[in-house]
């Protein structure tokens, strides 16, 4: 068996959860509707409450 | 995600908007969103590049998902409340919209009480110690 190259190391980002005092990590994505959704943009407006979940069950 | 559904007026009220990410693709989290009639946005980060960047990837479970997470971010981008939200204890919706009241942006005050859904072990012994005690040495002797 021939060996193929070497694995890249994974990407598994930060190893800590962004936390309380930091400047959260501006991003875009797209909701599901297809509308973008800037995080820097909608804190123009106010404060964010941000939910991360675990998806459809 | 429901419960918070339930409070996004209030929430809504005390000057803060809502939305939700996962690494579900768009069609999934739509269909999550007309299930359960959800009014905030439903993001999708299906290559998890923003789940990693929150330190929130867990590549273990279902072939990688965010763990499941609250944050309260202020207009100068700065992270105000961080509730990680396990299985034994998470933040309360109600919780969320008492302490957007009570805490305007910018100000940061005490984070609200996490309610611990499953009873620590000592409490746990507390409450079924003396039950077992009852049962074992309390019973009238029969002979």
């Amino acid at each position: 068996m021939t060996r193929g190259p070497a694995t890249p190391p994974e990407r598994s980002g930060r190893s800590t959860v962004v936390d309380v005092g930091e400047i959260a990590p501006d991003f875009e994505l797209a909701d599901s509707t297809g509308a973008r959704w800037r995080l820097s943009t909608r804190l123009a407006t106010g404060p964010v409450v941000l939910v991360f979940y675990r998806g459809y069950w | 995600m429901a419960e918070i559904s339930e409070h996004h007026e209030q929430i809504r009220a005390a000057g803060a908007q809502v939305a939700a990410l996962s690494v579900d693709v768009p069609e999934r989290s739509e269909a999550l969103r007309q299930r359960d009639g959800i009014v905030f946005p439903l993001l999708s980060d299906p290559d998890h590049h923003v789940v990693e960047a929150w330190g929130l990837f867990d590549p273990k479970e279902k072939g990688g998902i965010a763990r499941p997470a609250t944050f309260v971010i202020d207009p100068d981008r700065r992270i105000r409340l961080r509730s990680l939200d396990g299985v034994a204890s998470r933040l309360h919706a109600a919780d969320l919209v008492t302490y957007l009241r009570a805490s305007p942006a910018g100000r940061v005050t005490a984070p609200p009480q996490r309610r611990v859904l499953i009873p620590s072990l000592p409490q746990m012994a507390r409450t079924l110690l003396p039950a077992l005690r009852l049962t074992l040495f309390g019973r009238p002797r029969l002979d």
